[in-house]
């Protein structure tokens, strides 16, 4: 879904104020600095009103209480980000709690070492700008189509504070052994740093907090029973079913998906030509990277697959209006997709046919957080497997024990077994000669 | 063959040399202490009644906090794609 | 009539056996890798690999240095004579407990169908195996020693010089029973002595 046409609910993680349409001032007193520098978890944004904390006390969705905010106190009080802080958004993207990232959640508040070891509030006890260097406001990570900065090794002075990469702390020869000087494990692991991110080994699973969001399917979204309207829980403890949202499943510990990546993604954009992959579902966001790129690596992806509406006569992804007061079209408040994408689309100016329909779409999510400690990594035989391993589908390599050569192993297990025939029939014919003899 | 083998010896142990950087001290990553205890502040001794005035406050000491973080990701939700596209939260879309 | 010759010093019979160990272990663990096999997992197959194809590195040296010094090279030099002569003996003549057309001499240990296969080994073979080896375990290094290859190709090449080896292998353990008594190949290599028909 998008931003566009449902301001007031998305931009309720906006660090500014008021942005309630396209038309957003973005003035400097507009800068909500006490989201991120609030020291006290006393912060918190109200989930529908555009970025502006509760003033007085509030019920979201008649049920959960807002606690107005004591400005004066917070301001009194700010500092540096915690994870508490970074985490008051971040933490709950998707629309709750570890629903889209499956490495962010808010057990990552206070984690123990097995969860994430560099967060581990008892051990190193990271914050998120620990790796996240920011430097002028301007934080580490990934920007849409540009990489992280720094280079795959030790950060530097001439890297002005940059350190968000593993090989920034870690170097590009990460593992060593603890006593012995020449470790045959730690160069074998250290050689796979070619063509493999940390993440890969590092990662084993995903959604390890709490359960995360794997397949959204909008188009059951509407339906009431007795005119009410339906959340249905799953054994996770999520809703399978919530007539705002539509059919859900969720998973816990779940083995990620690999492929090359350069560090930067590919986005689909409504209004564009559809892009899909081999099963017919519309890659709506999906890691760029080749494997003869010396800069991309294996990484794991939480796939997060959907079904949503797109316009199938102009054969593009739509913006349904889904946040909206009644008489706005908005599908949260009249349950009609047409009058949603229709408002959605007027709204985001883009064309639209007039006609809706579902179609499958995935949107890949790349993992870097959650690294629980190394005895949790990766085993050799995890990839390095002729069937069923973790690279079993990626391209462009030879990896051993997964790979051969076909014909050379026929012709060379046909020789030897013909051999082995032949100077077995050699040495049969041998003692029954030196018998009859007798 | 044997100049082969020394060479690889050679490479095997500058490689762990090269590896070796002392395994991080915990206390590096405390934050160190501030420098500033806000709630001394007479600027921020106030009564604020909209979270605006808050942030008015801040940029009075903070002076160029403003230009620097509303160039930001965080507040533009924009990134101008490589290609010209809009990217940023408030331009993708996804299927959550 | 018979006579006992001595044929095999200590260090060619250490040689020996030490390299047919590890040449075992490193076919069975190579082959693990590969993934034809299971028999120690992936990793402590890979180890296992590394450390023998480290040991028989060692050994070929010494066993250079042993060849060069003592002269022992020159039982390998490839001689043309009598090589119809020994196929037709594996072929009809073994069957009809003919004598071995070679006759085995101190200082002519080999015969000469030994002698190319036996070369061939040592100049060919074993500078392949140690050489796609020694790239497979280095390849991150190719650049810095101005190596230009792929490592699929490399992986080939050293395949094929498995096969082949365990193809030596086979042909070779059961071409040391074609004595009487069968075991006397074995015997010799263990002790030294040999007993051979004196004609």
């Amino acid at each position: 879904m998008a931003v566009t046409s449902n301001w007031c609910r998305c931009t309720s993680c906006h660090a500014g104020y008021g942005w309630k349409d396209r038309h957003f001032d973005f003035a400097p007193e507009k800068i909500d600095c006490l989201v991120c520098h609030d020291t006290t978890g006393t912060y918190k944004k109200f989930p529908t009103d555009c970025g502006y904390p509760p003033l007085k006390d509030k019920l979201f969705a008649g049920k959960k209480l807002f606690k107005a905010v004591n400005l004066s106190y917070v301001a009194q009080h700010v500092g540096r980000t915690s994870r508490e802080s970074c985490g008051k958004c971040h933490f709950y993207s998707g629309g709750g709690d570890g629903v889209k990232r499956g490495d962010l959640d808010s057990t990552l508040r206070a984690p123990s070492r097995e969860l994430d070891v560099h967060m581990d509030a008892e051990g190193l006890n990271f914050t998120c700008a620990t790796c996240h260097t920011t430097v002028a406001h301007e934080i580490d990570g990934r920007h849409y189509d540009t990489p992280a900065p720094g280079a795959r090794r030790f950060a530097l002075p001439k890297d002005d504070g940059h350190r968000v990469r593993c090989e920034s702390c870690h170097g590009r020869r990460p593992h060593r052994a603890e006593k012995k000087l020449i470790s045959l494990k730690h160069l074998k692991l250290n050689d796979h740093t070619d063509r493999l991110a940390c993440q890969t080994c590092h990662i084993p699973f995903y959604g390890r907090g709490l359960p995360t969001n794997i397949y959204w399917d909008w188009s059951t979204a509407g339906r009431f029973k007795n005119g009410k309207p339906i959340v249905e829980k799953g054994p996770l403890g999520r809703p399978i079913y919530h007539t705002k949202k539509g059919t859900l499943k969720w998973g816990k510990n779940l083995v990620p998906e690999y492929h090359w990546y350069n560090g930067t993604m590919r986005y689909l954009l409504a209004g564009e030509p559809l892009r899909l992959n081999a099963k017919g579902q519309v890659l709506l966001i999906a890691p760029a990277g080749e494997p003869d790129d010396p800069q991309s690596r294996i990484f794991p992806f939480k796939p997060h697959y959907g079904r949503q509406p797109f316009d199938p006569v102009k054969r593009t992804m739509v913006i349904p209006k889904l946040f909206g007061n009644k008489g706005s079209g908005a599908f949260w408040t009249e349950y009609d997709w047409q009058k949603a994408v229709t408002a959605g689309m007027t709204e985001a100016g883009l064309p639209f046919s007039g006609k809706v329909a579902f179609i499958e779409t995935v949107h890949y999510i790349p993992l870097s957080h959650m690294i629980p400690p190394k005895e949790k990594a990766l085993k050799c035989a995890e990839c390095h497997v002729r069937q069923g391993g973790r690279m079993e589908k990626i391209t462009g390599i030879y990896i051993p024990g997964r790979d051969s050569f076909l014909w050379v192993d026929r012709i060379g297990i046909f020789i030897c077994v013909l051999t082995l025939f032949l100077v077995t029939v050699h040495g049969l014919f041998r003692m029954v000669m030196s018998l009859k003899r007798r | 063959m044997g100049g082969w083998i020394l060479l690889a010896l050679l490479l095997m142990v500058s490689s762990v040399w090269s590896g070796q950087i002392s395994s991080g001290e915990r206390s590096y990553f405390k934050p160190p202490a501030s420098t500033a205890d806000h709630s001394k502040f007479e600027s921020l001794k106030k009564d604020f009644k909209t979270p605006e005035e808050v942030t008015k406050a801040c940029l009075s000491c903070h002076n160029k906090a403003g230009e620097q973080f509303g160039g930001t990701l965080h507040y533009t939700w924009t990134w101008k794609g490589k290609d010209g596209r809009l990217l940023g939260k408030s331009w993708v879309i996804n299927n959550f | 009539m018979k006579e006992k010759i001595f044929l095999y010093p200590r260090f060619e019979r250490f040689w020996h056996w030490t390299q047919a160990f590890l040449i075992v272990l490193l076919l069975l663990s190579g082959f693990e890798i590969h993934g034809s096999l299971r028999i120690w997992g992936f990793e402590k197959a890979y180890y296992l690999h590394v450390y023998c194809a480290a040991g028989l590195l060692i050994l070929t040296a010494f066993s250079i240095f042993w060849h060069l010094t003592t002269g022992s090279w020159r039982h390998y030099w490839p001689v043309k004579e009598k090589i119809p002569q020994i196929c037709y003996y594996y072929a009809v003549g073994i069957f009809r407990r003919e004598a071995h057309p070679f006759e085995k001499r101190p200082d002519q240990k080999l015969n000469p169908l030994q002698r190319i296969v036996y070369l061939f080994l040592k100049i060919f073979l074993y500078p392949l195996q140690f050489v796609t080896g020694g790239m497979l375990f280095l390849y991150k290094w190719w650049p810095k020693l101005g190596i230009k290859a792929t490592f699929s190709g490399t992986v080939y090449w050293h395949l094929l010089g498995a096969y082949a080896f365990l193809l030596f292998f086979i042909l070779h353990i059961y071409l040391t029973t074609t004595t009487r008594p069968w075991y006397n190949h074995i015997r010799a290599m263990v002790l030294g002595w040999e007993e051979v028909e004196v004609r």
